[in-house]
């Protein structure tokens, strides 16, 4: 039987508030009550609704609540495809800045999205660039004296 | 006491004070607009510069600055579903959907309106709470305390959608909240809890990169699927949506009032911290719902649901410096930094406040006035620019969201752990609103768990069960049954409009 | 302009008259900066704003000088990264937990420097512990305290913190009949639970209380080792223990009191840079107008030397296994 991606989701959410039960155990009872009592309905509360999922309760009655709902007027294989893209963005641009730090990053990240993703012209991507840059330095680290760590491979090189 | 109150006004007019206030207020409206970067930093930072100013001038500059960045917080929340503030995220859910139909310039209109009164309603209680501020401050022990978080989590019910299958999600999520509050030391023992060995995870889940991941993350992935800008083909409102926001305020204007009194309540409680007022006056506004039908349109763009939140979180200021003033102790860690600007400039927070330096105090009262006024009417002035922001195109718009998320996040604890939270709970947001689990009771849970945790050992070691049986408690024990059972009621009275129609 | 010259000329004559100075190194034209283990905001990073307000008038060349805050896991985050990823050049300085050697001498998971191998700037003031209860209540004096009945609720926020530790190690050797409720978010949560009588006193550093001892909501009982002269006259803790390992254990608890503001420079730092920022710090805690800002912001300034600093770390790193043994059932850094 395949499961529903429905379904997964709240399997992984029995599997999270069975592993937090399991680690309270070896610990005082001062400690360990506080996730105890949440821990117990979040992992009942997680089967129903497991079971519910894998049992298809009908989808009007579960449908209605109150977040926003995603687009749903894009093609679909193109929306997963978005969706995917997207993500290796996100996760990217999370990467560069470990492997980097925020000063490389920042700027190349929004360069690449601009013309490699969005193919924006040369001009305004070059502009925008340097309105992504200016931003980072002149608010964040002359301003606000954050401190931005260097990446990862400059440490390692050195 | 009315001289007084004069003697301030005039304290604040003074050109001086006038113009710290106006750098203040700039300061705080950008503060404000940023993600991540808060008003308490930037309380902290500015903090420095206070030293020789005489008293109303470092007030009207602290408390300028301070009381306008939930105002400009709400902008961005709408605008681009980034929360601008810790304290603004509860806007996002109707009021980002509403700029997504169009409406952005509605929603900011409802959202400016509301926070205008509900500033004006806070500070008219910080004036008015003069006389009866002990007895105010001082019914709430630590059992009312732990009450007041079990009446938030119990409103998980109305945040959560209709039918059993919408409740077991809801309290689903709301346990998720609850249980992620357990995460670092123990307030106990000090023990470290779910920390996986690193030092990052010791004081918490930083709210900051909760929220910015956990709202902005699954915003940015569906305006990416879409394509388009963030209003689509909806044509953005021009001034006229603008006014329609305004009148939805006073069409809903007891709402209005009410949540601003949540909001100045929360905030004279001490330790219940900023983020708590927006949420509990968001789950008011859905309580306050006639039946279930109306109650079902939260979360889709429905205008009270931007109001509610949009007045909570600039009413709570006043109520915020109610103990900071009468008692020096702060409720926030806002105001615990603005407890520092008192002693700098030579004023010791306390009884003195409501007697030899009144003036002082009702100065403060006036800053917040004076402040929003002059932020509200700037930002009317801007409005159908940054309305307009709604029409870019996606494909521009979205590396700067991902720069703001990723640098307001790593604000929290410059930690690249920031960048972790706020990356795990953007994947979890996502799949939240994918699989049609409601997120705000997971915020409410998050927000309220540590103080349930911590009240309820201390009521208990403090007085056994006896505190059970305070009238205040027993009261809110009552609330908190009305809480729960609101969206039942809620139910039965549709069904029983639906029964009358069908007859 | 004429100020420069005048300036330049002192110079010129310092290195003449005073061939030691020679190699006065120079900051010139550099950023220093104060790494902070805390956020914004707080007592540490307060202190530490203050003196980067201040310290470029002293250090050679008038360098910028300026504060980056690095919280976390009670600044456990920023001392690793002082200790071993900032360069030991004399732009960087530490402000850290006074605590931190308490954690080093119970082995915390995850610190990965060793206190004793810092540059060690100093201390710029100590932070005193006190015991204080509601003025309204009839005890005056620790035999009161003892003989008290019921209890006395202390408010605390958790292990850890002086609100807690001191207490318990009151009631453990002193026998005071304290019940201590802990769990506060914050001491001021405790000072309003004070106020509302739900709590009858709490201990505390005593410039957080200070103020309502002022106004008479509470008055101090006793105190710890460290001291300023406004409290110099209340019983020590120490003094009172009935046996010279209660002495010792409470000795450890105080210790770190005395240099309450550390500031510390990464290991490897040449000792003649260390020097230059040493004297800095020491002309800044005694210039007339941050010794006013510093009183105006509550704190009671009192330079510990560097060597004396380490010295210090050194003793409570070298204390005997058994008195650690002790120490370790009641403390828990955190």
């Amino acid at each position: 039987m395949r499961l529903k991606p429905e379904a997964l989701f709240s399997l992984a959410i029995i599997g999270a508030a069975a592993w937090a039960l399991l680690a309270t155990l070896d610990w005082p009872i001062k400690t360990a009550l506080y996730p105890r009592v949440i821990g117990v309905p979040l992992l009942l509360l997680a089967v129903v609704e497991f079971v519910l999922s894998v049992k298809g309760v009908p989808a009007e009655t579960g449908q209605q609540t109150m977040d926003f709902a995603l687009s749903v007027d894009v093609e679909p294989r193109v929306a997963v495809q978005r969706t995917i893209t997207i993500f290796v963005w996100i996760g990217g641009f999370f990467l560069a800045i470990v492997l980097l730090g925020f000063a490389v990053s920042i700027p190349l990240f929004v360069f690449a999205y601009l013309k490699g993703q969005a193919k924006e012209r040369w001009l305004l991507t070059l502009v925008l660039v340097g309105l992504a840059w200016f931003i980072f330095d002149a608010l964040f680290v002359d301003l606000l004296h954050l401190p931005f760590s260097q990446g990862l491979l400059f440490r390692l090189l050195r | 006491m009315l001289e007084a109150l004069l003697q301030g006004l005039v304290a604040v007019l003074q050109w001086n004070a006038l113009s710290f206030m106006l750098i203040g207020v700039a300061v705080g409206f950008w503060v404000g607009l940023l993600p991540g970067l808060g008003g308490a930093t930037t309380l902290a930072l500015l903090l420095p510069f206070v030293y020789n100013m005489a008293p109303v001038q470092a007030f009207a500059f602290l408390l300028g600055m301070h009381s306008v960045t939930a105002t400009t917080g709400d902008i961005t929340s709408i605008l681009f579903g980034i929360p601008g503030e810790g304290t603004t995220a509860a806007s996002i859910l109707d009021g980002h959907a509403m700029a997504k139909k169009g409406e952005a310039g509605r929603a900011l209109g409802a959202s400016l309106m509301s926070s205008l009164i509900g500033a004006l309603v806070g500070a008219l209680a910080l004036a008015l709470a003069i006389p009866v501020v002990r007895p105010l401050v001082l019914t709430f022990g630590s059992p009312e305390l732990f009450m007041v978080a079990i009446l938030g989590i119990a409103s998980i019910a109305s945040l959560s959608g209709r039918g059993p299958r919408g409740m077991v999600r809801g309290f689903l999520a709301g346990c998720l909240g609850l249980f992620f509050s357990a995460v670092g030391s123990d307030p106990q023992a000090a023990n470290l809890r779910y920390t996986f060995g690193t030092l990052y995870l010791w004081e918490g889940l930083g709210l900051v990169p909760v929220l910015v991941g956990f709202f902005a993350i699954p915003e940015i992935v569906d305006l990416a699927v879409r394509g388009t800008s963030i209003a689509g083909k909806a044509s953005v409102g021009r001034i006229s949506g603008v006014l329609e926001g305004v009148k939805d305020v006073f069409r809903h204007f007891w709402l209005t009032i009410r949540c601003s009194l949540v909001g100045t309540w929360i905030g004279v409680l001490p330790g219940l911290g900023g983020a708590v007022a927006q949420w509990m006056a968001y789950a008011h506004a859905v309580q306050s719902a006639k039946d279930a039908t109306y109650r079902e349109r939260f979360g889709k763009g429905d205008v009270r649901g931007v109001i509610g939140p949009g007045a909570a979180n600039n009413s709570k200021e006043g109520g915020d410096l109610i103990p900071t003033v009468a008692f020096g102790v702060p409720g926030s860690s806002s105001m615990a930094i603005l407890l520092g600007g008192f002693f700098l400039v030579g004023l010791v927070p306390g009884p003195d406040m409501l007697t030899k330096h009144l003036s002082v105090t009702f100065s403060m009262v006036w800053t917040i006035i004076l402040a929003n006024i002059i932020t509200v009417a700037a930002s009317f002035a801007f409005l159908n620019r940054l309305a307009g922001l709604t029409a870019i195109r996606a494909s521009l718009l979205i590396p700067f969201l991902l720069l703001l998320v990723f640098l307001g996040a790593y604000t929290n604890n410059n930690n690249i752990g920031d960048l972790v939270v706020m990356l795990s709970f953007g994947m979890l947001g996502y799949f939240m609103v994918r699989y049609r689990w409601p997120r705000a009771p997971l915020v409410l849970g998050l927000v309220l768990g540590d103080i349930a945790e911590r009240y309820l050992w201390i009521s208990t070691a403090r007085y056994g069960t006896s505190w059970l049986g305070r009238p205040a408690v027993l009261i809110l024990i009552f609330l908190t049954v009305l809480a729960a059972a609101s969206p039942f009621i809620q139910e039965r009275r549709s069904r029983r409009k639906e029964a009358l129609r069908a007859a | 302009m004429r100020r420069v010259t005048a300036f330049l000329l002192a110079g010129l004559l310092l290195i003449l008259l005073t061939p030691a100075y020679a190699q006065q190194p120079t900051f010139a034209g550099k950023t220093v900066t104060i790494i902070v283990g805390y956020a914004p905001g707080g007592g540490y990073d307060r202190m530490a704003r203050m003196v980067a307000k201040y310290l470029p008038k002293y250090l050679a060349g008038n360098p910028t000088v300026i504060v980056q805050n690095l919280p976390g896991a009670n600044s456990i985050i920023a001392a690793n990264n002082v200790y071993n990823v900032a360069k030991p050049d004399g732009l960087t300085i530490g402000a850290f937990n006074r605590n931190l050697v308490l954690g080093q001498l119970v082995k915390v998971e995850g610190m990965r420097f060793d206190m004793t191998k810092f540059a060690w700037i100093g201390s710029t003031s100590n932070e005193t512990t006190v015991l204080a209860i509601r003025s309204d209540l009839p005890y005056r004096t620790v035999a009161d305290l003892v003989k008290a009945d019921p209890a006395l609720f202390i408010g605390a926020t958790g292990p850890g913190a002086n609100t807690y530790d001191f207490p318990l190690l009151l009631r453990a050797f002193l026998k005071l009949n304290l019940k201590i409720i802990s769990g506060y978010p914050s001491s001021s949560d405790i000072m309003l639970a004070i106020e509302r009588k739900e709590l009858d006193g709490r201990a505390g550093s005593y410039s957080s209380i200070k103020p309502f001892i002022d106004r008479g909501l509470v008055r101090p009982i006793m105190r710890a080792r460290a001291s300023v002269p406004a409290i110099a006259r209340l019983p020590v803790d120490e003094d009172l223990a009935p046996s010279e390992t209660a002495r010792a254990v409470m000795a450890l608890r105080s210790v770190p009191e005395v240099i309450g503001r550390p500031f510390v420079a990464p290991p490897g730092t040449p000792p003649e840079l260390v020097r230059a920022i040493r004297e800095a710090f020491d002309k800044v805690t005694k210039d007339r107008e941050f010794l006013a800002e510093a009183a105006a912001a509550g704190f009671d300034i009192e330079f510990v030397n560097g060597d004396e600093a380490l010295k210090i770390t050194l003793g409570v790193l070298t204390a005997p296994p058994d008195v650690v043994r002790i120490f370790q059932q009641f403390f828990k850094f955190e």
